[in-house]
C-alpha cells in the first residue's frame, strides 16, 4: 500500500516534470517576460529580427533597467545571441541629444538582453525622446536597426539630477532600488555618468554621503550604509526607513577632491 | 492561604451591605489568615480609611495601601506604584488573570479597567512575596472579583449616586446579587462623567475630563456538593479621557476580560481541592490628539492588547498539619501599538511603536507552610518561570532590523523566584516577622521591543533592547507588629537591591522621531540599583467610637550612575480620626507628603515641594435602606501636586462631595 503511494507520487512527478520541462522549451517567452511590461516592439530591417522592448514600468525620467526579447521575424525563434546598441535621442526645437544607456552583448539571459537607459528629461512639449535598436543578429550574421517611437514619463518628485559642478563638468545622477522600496533596511543604486568628449561615461570616482530624512518630521534613521561604488558608475549602499510616508534621500557628493554638494531624491515608501 | 503581610480590602459593595454591623475588633484584620472572609472586615475603620468615598476608584483606593503610591499623567489613569516599584516590575493581576495594557505611553494602566464595583479584596505583595501571581522583583497586586452567593433564594443589591464639585464629576454605580439554592449571579455597573477639574485657587486643569462605563458580570453553579463553576465577564469602555501632562489624550480605550473558573474541595489523588480558571481578555486603546490645539501633526496612536491563558492551583496534603500550595500556570500575550501620523502634505507616516509580538509564559509556583511550634511559623515559595518571546514578521521587525539586521526570531528567557518567611509570636501582642527573598522580572515587551516611545517626563525617544537583561533582585524585610488593647501598629522597614536595573540612556547618535523630542535613549541595563525605605500603619482606638489611623510610607533608592532613582515618592503620611457613632460617622483627615529633593534629573524630574491637605468625611446612616455620606477634600484649596505627578500639574482643590446609595 505505501509502495504503491509512495510510486504514484514518483510517477506523477516524473510526469509533471516531463510537462513542464516541454512548456517551457516551447514557450519562453510567457515566463520570460512575466511581471514586466511591454513597452514598444519594432521590426530590425536588415537583421531578420523583431525586437521587444520590456521594463517592470512604464518609462520614466531617470534609471530605467529595460529588456530586449528578439525574435527572428521569420521563424518566431528566440534569439539569444546578439549585440546590441542602443541609441535613445531626444529631438528638440532646436537640438537633440541623447543620453546614458548601458547595454549588453552576447549571450542573453534566460531569452532576455538587459540593457538600461539613463533619461534625462520626459517627453512632452518641448521635445520627443526617440530609440533606435541596432541589432546584430550572430545567429545569421545580420545587421539592422530597430526604430521605436517611446513616450519617457516625468515622475514626481524627479528621479534624475542634472547638475554642473564649478568647473562646468555636467552629472548625470538618478538611483534605484531594484527590490522595491519598504520600512526596514533597502539596498539601493546610485548610477552616475558625466559628459566627456560628447560621450556618456560612468563617473567611478564619487564618494558619496548618505543621510536619508523625512522631511515632514525632520527626522533621519540610523545606520545607513553610504553607497560605494561597485563597477561602471553604480554604487551600492543600504537605506533604512523606519516608517511609511516621505523620505528624502540626500546625498552628499564628491568627485576626486571637488565637492558637488548634496543632490536629493523624494520617495515614498509604502 | 494568605499570611498577614496580605493587605486586603473589601470593595465597597460589600462594605455597606454590612454597613451598621459592630465593628470588629482592629486586631481582626491583622490577624486574617484568609483573605476571602471579607464579610470580617466590613465597616472596619481601615476599610472606611482606604475606601474614603462610596465612589472611590480602584486607583483611589490603592493608593491609600500600604506601601503603594500612583504615577499620575491625568485624572483618571493613574499607574499604580508599589514601593517605588511600576510597569514590568510589579505585576498587577484580576483575580490571578494576566493582563496587559496596550498604551505605549503607560496610559493604560490596567487598574483602569476594573472597578471596586467588580471587587472583593486588593492584594499587595511586597517583593518576591508576590511571586504566587507571577515572577517578579516588586510584588503583585492582585484584585479579587467579587463573587456571587449562592443562598436562599432572592435578589439583593444596592444603587448609588455620587456628584463631585471639583470636576462637575457624576458617578453612579450599581450591583445585584441574585440568589439561588444551587446557583448565583452577579451583576454590576458603574458610571462616570467627569469634565475638567479645578486645582487648588480655581484654575482650571485643561484636558483632565474622562468618562466610563463599566459593567460587570457573573454566575455561580453548583455541580456538586464540593465542586462549583463560575464564569466572570467584566466589560469596560473609557473614552475622552484627558491626560493633561501627556500631549495626547485617549479616544478610547476598551476592555473585555473574560474568565470560567472550577474549584473542587473533594480530595483527590495528592490535592486536598483544585482551582483552575482560563480566561482570556483583550484591549483596544486609542489616543487622540484631535481635541489638542497647536498639535505640529496629528496622529492615530491604537493599541491592542491580547491575553490568553489559564492556571490550575491546589492545597496538597502531603506533609499533614503543614500545608503545601502548587500552582502551573500559562498565558500568552500578543502587543501591538500603531502609530499614524499626517502630514499635511504628503502621504500618512505609518510605523510600529510596539511591534507586534507575542509573549508566552509558563510559570511553576509552589508553596509550603511550615509550623514549628505554636510560637514559630515558616513560608517557603519559589517559582520558576519560562518565558518565549517572538517577533511577528512584517513591519514592525523590518523596523528592528534597521537597528539589528540579524534580530533573533525569538528569544527563551528562564526567571526564578525563591522566598522565605518567619513568624515570631514574641509575646501575646508582640509579633515579628522576617522576610527575604530573591526575584527576578523578565524585560516588558516595550522595554525590549519599543520603537521610539516619547517619554514626556524627560523629553526623550526611547527605543528598547532586544537583548535587556532581567532584573535580578534581593530583597528583605521585617515586620514588627503589636496588638495592644486600644493600639495597634506594624511598622516594616526594608531594604531591595536590584541587579541590571534597567533605565534609559542617552545615544547621541541617533536622531529623534518625535517633533520637538530632546533625543534618543536606548534602555539598558545599569548595574544595581538600591532600595529602602519602610512602611508603618498606626492605629488608636482612646473610646470605643473613636479611631485614629495613620498610614506613612517612605522610600529611598539609588542606583549606580550614583543618582536617585526615578519616580520614587517622598515619605507620605495619611492620617484619620474617625468618629462612629449608631448613625452617624465622621472622619477628618491630614495628608501630608515631605519634598523630594532626591531626584534623577537624567530622568526630567523636578524637585516637588512638602505639601498637606486636609479632608473631611462624614456619613449618615437615614434608615435599613439608604445611607448618605458627604464630605470635602483639600478643604484650605491648596495647590500642590505630588512628586509622581507628570508635567506639574497641580492636583484638585477644594473639592466638595455627596453621595447617597440605597440598597435593596
Amino acid at each position: 500500500m505505501k509502495a504503491s503511494i509512495i510510486k504514484t507520487i514518483f510517477f506523477g512527478g516524473f510526469i509533471a516534470t516531463l510537462l513542464f520541462s516541454c512548456s517551457s522549451d516551447d514557450e519562453p517567452s510567457i515566463n520570460a517576460t512575466e511581471g514586466l511590461t511591454k513597452i514598444s516592439e519594432a521590426y530590425a530591417i536588415g537583421a531578420a529580427a523583431k525586437v521587444e522592448i520590456w521594463a517592470a514600468e512604464e518609462l520614466f525620467a531617470g534609471y530605467n533597467p529595460i529588456y530586449l526579447f528578439i525574435t527572428d521575424s521569420l521563424t518566431g525563434e528566440t534569439i539569444t545571441d546578439a549585440h546590441i546598441t542602443l541609441s535613445p535621442l531626444m529631438t528638440m526645437a532646436t537640438m537633440s541629444h541623447s543620453c546614458p544607456v548601458e547595454a549588453t552583448e552576447g549571450e542573453a539571459v534566460n531569452d532576455l538582453f538587459p540593457a538600461a537607459i539613463l533619461f534625462s528629461m520626459a517627453s512632452g512639449e518641448m521635445g520627443t525622446w526617440s530609440l533606435e535598436a541596432h541589432i546584430h543578429n550572430h545567429l545569421k550574421n545580420l545587421s539592422g536597426s530597430a526604430a521605436f517611437d517611446i513616450e519617457v514619463k516625468a515622475t514626481t518628485p524627479s528621479k534624475v539630477s542634472i547638475f554642473q559642478s564649478e568647473a562646468g563638468q555636467k552629472y548625470y545622477l538618478s538611483y534605484m532600488f531594484s527590490k522595491g522600496m519598504k520600512v526596514g533596511v533597502n539596498d539601493f543604486e546610485v548610477v552616475a555618468y558625466t559628459m566627456k568628449n560628447g560621450e556618456f561615461v560612468p563617473v567611478e570616482t564619487l564618494s558619496i554621503e548618505f543621510t536619508p530624512e523625512m522631511p515632514a518630521m525632520d527626522h533621519g534613521s540610523p545606520n545607513n550604509v553610504n553607497p560605494a561604488h561597485m563597477a561602471s558608475g553604480h554604487y551600492m549602499g543600504k537605506a533604512n526607513f523606519t516608517m511609511t510616508g516621505e523620505w528624502r534621500l540626500n546625498l552628499a557628493l564628491t568627485d576626486g577632491e571637488t565637492s558637488l554638494g548634496t543632490r536629493s531624491f523624494d520617495i515614498v515608501v509604502e | 492561604m494568605k499570611i498577614k503581610q496580605v493587605l486586603s480590602i473589601t470593595g465597597f459593595m460589600m462594605a455597606f451591605s454590612c454597613y451598621g454591623q459592630a465593628p470588629d475588633s482592629i486586631r481582626t484584620f491583622f490577624m486574617t489568615e484568609v483573605v476571602v472572609c471579607s464579610e470580617k472586615l466590613q465597616s472596619d475603620t481601615l476599610q472606611s480609611f482606604y475606601q474614603s468615598n462610596a465612589s472611590a476608584t480602584t486607583e483611589t483606593v490603592l493608593s491609600r495601601m500600604s506601601g503603594v503610591s500612583l504615577v499620575r499623567r491625568g485624572a483618571y489613569g493613574q499607574e499604580p506604584v508599589l514601593r517605588g516599584l511600576s510597569g514590568g516590575q510589579i505585576n498587577v493581576t484580576i483575580d490571578g488573570m494576566k493582563i496587559f495594557g496596550a498604551c505605549t505611553d503607560k496610559m493604560d494602566p490596567v487598574t483602569i479597567y476594573v472597578e471596586p464595583m467588580n471587587l472583593s479584596v486588593i492584594q499587595a505583595l511586597p517583593g518576591s512575596q508576590g511571586g504566587q501571581f507571577g515572577s517578579t522583583i516588586g510584588g503583585s497586586l492582585n484584585m479579587k472579583l467579587a463573587e456571587p452567593i449562592v443562598g436562599s433564594p432572592g435578589i439583593r443589591g444596592q444603587a448609588g449616586i455620587d456628584y463631585q464639585t471639583s470636576a462637575g464629576a457624576v458617578n453612579a454605580f450599581s450591583s445585584a446579587n441574585i440568589a439561588r439554592n444551587t446557583s448565583a449571579y452577579r451583576v454590576n455597573a458603574t458610571f462616570r462623567k467627569s469634565n475638567n477639574y479645578h486645582a487648588g485657587g480655581g484654575e482650571e486643569v485643561a484636558y483632565s475630563q474622562f468618562q466610563k462605563l463599566n459593567v460587570g458580570a457573573s454566575g455561580k453553579w453548583a455541580l456538586g456538593k464540593y465542586d462549583t463553576l463560575q464564569a466572570d465577564a467584566i466589560f469596560d469602555q473609557g473614552w475622552n479621557i484627558g491626560f493633561p501632562a501627556l500631549p495626547m489624550d485617549v479616544g478610547t480605550a476598551t476592555a473585555g476580560i473574560y474568565s470560567v473558573s472550577y474549584k473542587n474541595s473533594t480530595p483527590w489523588w495528592f490535592f486536598r481541592d483544585i482551582r483552575a480558571k482560563v480566561y482570556q481578555n483583550s484591549i483596544a486603546h486609542s489616543m487622540d490628539d484631535t481635541q489638542r490645539e497647536n498639535v505640529p501633526m496629528h496622529m492615530d496612536m491604537p493599541g491592542k492588547s491580547t491575553t490568553t491563558g489559564g492556571y490550575l492551583e491546589g492545597n496538597v496534603g502531603i506533609f499533614r498539619e503543614q500545608q503545601t500550595t502548587v500552582k502551573a500556570e500559562y498565558y500568552s500575550n500578543t502587543l501591538i501599538g500603531e502609530m499614524t501620523m499626517f502630514p499635511a502634505e504628503g502621504p500618512p507616516m505609518y510605523m510600529q511603536t510596539a511591534p507586534q509580538t507575542t509573549r508566552q509564559n509558563v510559570g511553576l509556583y509552589t508553596q509550603q507552610q511550615i509550623k514549628f511550634s505554636p510560637k514559630n511559623k515558616m513560608q517557603l515559595s519559589a517559582r520558576a518561570d519560562a518565558f518565549f518571546d517572538r517577533m511577528h514578521d512584517g513591519i514592525g521587525r523590518q523596523q528592528w532590523e534597521v537597528f539589528d539586521n540579524g534580530l533573533a526570531k525569538s528569544t527563551t528567557s528562564i526567571l526564578k523566584t525563591v522566598n522565605a518567611s518567619f513568624t515570631h509570636f514574641i509575646s501575646g501582642s508582640l509579633q515579628l516577622d522576617v522576610q527575604g527573598g530573591y526575584g527576578e522580572r523578565i524585560p516588558t515587551l516595550n522595554e525590549r521591543y519599543g520603537f521610539y516611545l516619547f517619554n514626556r517626563l524627560d523629553g526623550y525617544d526611547y527605543i528598547g533592547k532586544p537583548g535587556l537583561k532581567n532584573e535580578a533582585s534581593w530583597n528583605m524585610e521585617t515586620t514588627l507588629s503589636y496588638f495592644g488593647r486600644n493600639t495597634e501598629f506594624r511598622l516594616t522597614p526594608f531594604y531591595k537591591t536590584i541587579d541590571n536595573y534597567i533605565m534609559g540612556r542617552v545615544v547621541p547618535d541617533l536622531t529623534t522621531m518625535t517633533i520637538g523630542a530632546r533625543g534618543v535613549k536606548q534602555n539598558e541595563n545599569l548595574a544595581w540599583a538600591k532600595m529602602t525605605g519602610v512602611d508603618m500603619l498606626v492605629m488608636f482606638s482612646p473610646s470605643k467610637n473613636i479611631q485614629l489611623v495613620s498610614n506613612n510610607k517612605y522610600t529611598y533608592g539609588t542606583n549606580s550612575l550614583n543618582e536617585a532613582m526615578p519616580q520614587i515618592p517622598p515619605f507620605k503620611s495619611v492620617s484619620s480620626v474617625r468618629l462612629q457613632l449608631a448613625k452617624f460617622n465622621a472622619q477628618a483627615e491630614y495628608e501630608w507628603a515631605a519634598a523630594q529633593n532626591h531626584v534623577s534629573s537624567s530622568f526630567g524630574e523636578m524637585k516637588t515641594a512638602s505639601y498637606y491637605i486636609l479632608n473631611f468625611r462624614s456619613g449618615w446612616k437615614m434608615n435599613s435602606l439608604f445611607q448618605v455620606n458627604g464630605g470635602v477634600e483639600n478643604i484650605l484649596d491648596r495647590n500642590y501636586r505630588e512628586h509622581l505627578d507628570w508635567g506639574g500639574i497641580p492636583r484638585p482643590g477644594r473639592n466638595f462631595y455627596v453621595n447617597i446609595t440605597g440598597k435593596f
